[in-house]
């Protein structure tokens, strides 16, 4: 049973996750794209429309145009998911040891680690919070959510908590997760951690792996895509003078 | 908005039939809008994504002037395309059926086609929203397919597909015969003479001219001063140019529900210049008559034989060359300018028409928001109708409080919509400013 | 909208209230019109207005530019306006029995 769980199931989901990705993209790249759809002014090069992208994806340039509520939470919600995303890399590939590479000691290193995870956990929490609080109480959003909509919420909550949870009162520890991703990794199996929380908490991650590619969360890779459509440089056909 | 407000008229079988558009019945209509929006999938990379990418964040909403001025929430950009993407999770979305009901799929039925129709029609294609959505999702695009659509299921509006019969019928939006066009140039010209003392001459069909210039049909029946501003700035300039008999509109109705008479009419100009041997086209005052050359002309009539470029661009060189000359005393009042989406948003004139201003009005003052956060009228594709009036005036009202707060007894609106448009809705507003177009400024201000 | 009742003969309007058959029009239609339009009596000035619509019409078979009206007829904007409170193309092209002007107006 362990087994199934803990080699048989992850390689499963990363496979459905990775193609169903993989599928999604195929489907936009193989629809032509007719018409021009520049909205100007735009980018005069490749490399500006570029630049747009990514001022656009790290500051959320659009929302800050608009309402700054919005433009708030729905940043603090995404630059906290990225940093701990990367934080989960680094702590776990390396042990919470990453800070020893600019001069801490091996404690001062995993205690930063911790740290700075926490603070990070508290920043996405906090961003998850107000994002499902607006999305409850304004009429408008109201009407323009869907289950689905919810339902991003509640998973991404379920894992932000269960992730904290286990950290700061379940004692997993970077060793037992990092010897069994390994593994996972290098086809070389170890047993799942025998930790209630870590198992709740990887499992609802798979989950949303298993759903990423058919939920909204695509957006995480068709913006690329949708804003490229209008932020392109746009040549004009015949150039006068 | 009040419970029955009127929603444009659909058009009838004789309207159709000009447009060899199908007769759909009611019952049958479902079914063929699946196939329609299938095939729609199959060609237009923008709409599957902005069905696939939507996070119902509701940036848009708020950013929205028909969401804003209606209060309807089905008018807020996300909701409004809700009511395809409903139908594009039930049918045409991967994965399995359960999330894509999660998702809010519904199965089509005479309902939503219904929707679409109301809806549809109370998107400007002002494209402001794709300004605010951080993925980019331009409404309008989605608007442009759905009237496609509609137009297919035999649902055009009724104001729609009778300007595009008038168009293939007599070369211009208004129906206007050749010898009503020739009648009105000739008057014109005795007009222009009576009022500069000089000859100044509308020429037709004249082979060879540097340039054609195409106006909005509009100019040859209300907006006259415009019109005869631009024959005293080719005079002054002393550039060659000429009309064509065979097509005096600009204004490409074809862009709001209908591709083939899209390219049937850019097909027409792009002809009737190469027949004049002209050097290049300069499009009058229409935004969207501008949109299509810049956006669309080139993939749906091919590459195009001479430039086309807009009145703006081609005054702008005169001015910058010392060709032609403004006093700007002769615009004394204050003046404001209304930026229409498709110039700025959608056709890169922002700054043009500003040097312009700067160079004949004496005291221009900025609206907020302006240049391409701009509101649109609430004429913007095409909703000119009579019988939507109530909702023309709905749709204006962010428009019409920008208007106000400028203070301006003069607001440029160089488009022949906004033109049509903001008179009246500025009236029920009660916003007491003259619409004008920025060629009648430069017209006042012109030194012959 | 609903046939226009004169003396006992109905003729067909569209839902704008125009003629749907320019040919049916005559003097005792336009006074049915006008009342639609709040014009409780035509004038001489109205008729003239009514008749240099008319003539043009049969000619070209459209409405003449704006300018040009006023200027054949001798009557400014204003004074259309207070003739026809529908104004050039709305009321006094309806009254006259033209179709109605469309595209960008």
């Amino acid at each position: 049973m362990s087994s199934l769980f803990g080699w048989v199931i992850p390689y499963i989901v990363v496979l459905l996750f990775l193609g169903g990705m993989l599928l999604r993209i195929m489907s936009w790249l193989k629809i032509p794209v007719p018409f021009k759809l520049t909205v100007f002014p735009c980018p005069k090069t490749r490399a500006g429309a570029a630049a747009d992208l990514v001022t656009e994806s790290v500051g959320f340039k659009s929302l800050w145009r608009g309402g700054k509520g919005l433009w708030f939470m729905s940043w603090l919600f995404h630059i906290s998911l990225a940093f701990i995303l990367i934080g989960h890399f680094f702590g776990i590939g390396f042990l919470g040891q990453q800070f020893t590479w600019i001069g801490a000691t091996s404690e001062q290193s995993l205690e930063l680690s911790v740290l700075f995870g926490t603070y990070a956990g508290v920043a996405l929490s906090l961003g998850l919070l107000l994002l499902a609080i607006r999305r409850i109480t304004s009429p408008t959003m109201k009407f323009i959510s869907s289950f689905a909509d919810y339902l991003v919420l509640v998973l991404l909550i379920g894992i932000v908590g269960s992730g904290m949870y286990m950290r700061m009162f379940h004692g997993v520890t970077y060793e037992a997760v990092h010897d069994y991703l390994i593994g996972l990794i290098t086809f070389h199996p170890v047993p799942l951690p025998d930790n209630m929380a870590f198992i709740f908490h990887f499992t609802l991650v798979q989950l949303l792996l298993l759903y990423f590619p058919y939920s909204k969360l695509l957006h995480s890779c068709g913006i690329f895509f949708s804003r490229w459509l209008i932020v392109r440089p746009h040549e004009r056909q015949v150039i006068i003078k | 908005m009040s419970e029955q407000v009127r929603i444009p008229y659909v058009a009838r079988e004789k309207e159709l039939k000009d447009l060899y558009l199908p007769m759909v019945a009611p019952e049958d209509r479902p079914q063929t809008a699946l196939e329609l929006l299938g095939e729609m999938l199959k060609y237009k990379r923008s709409l599957k994504l902005y069905l696939d990418v939507c996070t119902h964040c509701g940036a848009c909403a708020e950013q929205c002037h028909s969401y804003l001025g209606t209060k309807d929430p089905y008018n807020m950009p996300v909701a409004r395309v809700d009511l395809v993407r409903r139908v594009y999770k039930q049918v045409f979305a991967s994965g399995p059926s359960f999330l894509r009901t999660w998702d809010g799929a519904k199965a089509i039925d005479q309902e939503t086609i219904d929707l679409w129709y109301k809806y549809f029609h109370q998107c400007n294609q002002c494209r402001r929203c794709a300004i605010f959505c951080p993925k980019g999702i331009d409404t309008a695009e989605v608007t442009i397919a759905m009237r496609e659509l509609l137009a297919h299921l035999g649902m055009p509006s009724r104001f729609h597909a009778g300007i595009a019969k008038n168009m293939a019928k007599t070369g211009n939006n208004m129906g206007n015969p050749l010898p009503a066009v020739l009648d009105g140039i000739e008057f014109l010209e005795e007009e222009l003479k009576e009022e500069t003392g000089l000859d100044i001459p509308i020429p037709v069909d004249k082979e060879g001219a540097e340039v054609l210039f195409n106006p909005s049909s509009s100019d040859l029946y209300v907006n006259t001063d415009g019109f005869m501003a631009v024959a005293k700035i080719f005079y002054k300039a002393g550039v060659s140019w000429t009309l064509s008999s065979k097509i005096t509109e600009t204004a490409n109705f074809g862009l709001f529900f209908h591709e083939p008479s899209m390219r049937e009419h850019s097909r027409l100009l792009v002809q009737a210049g190469k027949e004049l041997g002209v050097k290049r086209l300069v499009a009058g005052e229409c935004g969207h008559g501008w949109r299509t050359w810049r956006m669309f002309t080139e993939t749906i009539n091919g590459p195009l034989p001479f430039p086309v470029v807009h009145l703006f661009e081609e005054v702008l060189g005169y001015l910058r060359d010392g060709r032609i000359k403004f006093d700007k005393s002769m615009n004394p009042e204050v003046v404001t300018y209304h930026d229409p989406c498709n110039y700025a948003r959608a056709g890169d004139l922002i700054n043009q028409p500003r040097e312009l201003l700067s160079a004949c009005v004496q005291n221009f003052v900025e609206m907020t928001p302006t240049k391409e956060l701009s509101f649109c009228c609430g004429g913007g594709s095409g909703i000119l109708m009579d019988e939507a009036m109530k909702i023309r005036e709905a749709l204006a009202q962010p428009k019409a409080e920008c208007v106000r707060s400028t203070g301006a007894e003069i607001l440029c609106a160089p488009c022949a919509i906004c033109k049509a448009q903001l008179p009246d809705v500025l009236e029920h507003h009660k916003v007491d400013v003259t619409v004008k177009g920025l060629s009648d400024l430069m017209g006042r201000a012109l030194i012959l | 909208m609903a046939d226009l009742n004169v003396n006992g003969v109905f003729i067909p309007l569209d839902e704008d209230g125009f003629l749907e058959d320019s040919d049916l029009w005559n003097e005792e239609v336009a006074l049915a019109l006008a009342l639609t339009e709040d014009v409780e009596e035509l004038t001489e000035e109205h008729w003239h207005l009514i008749n240099y619509l008319r003539d043009y019409y049969a000619k070209f078979g459209v409405a003449p530019m704006i300018r040009k009206l006023c200027k054949e007829t001798g009557f400014n904007l204003k004074k259309i306006y207070e003739l026809f409170p529908g104004g050039p193309a709305k009321g006094a092209c309806k009254v006259a029995g033209l179709m109605k002007p469309t595209g960008c107006v």
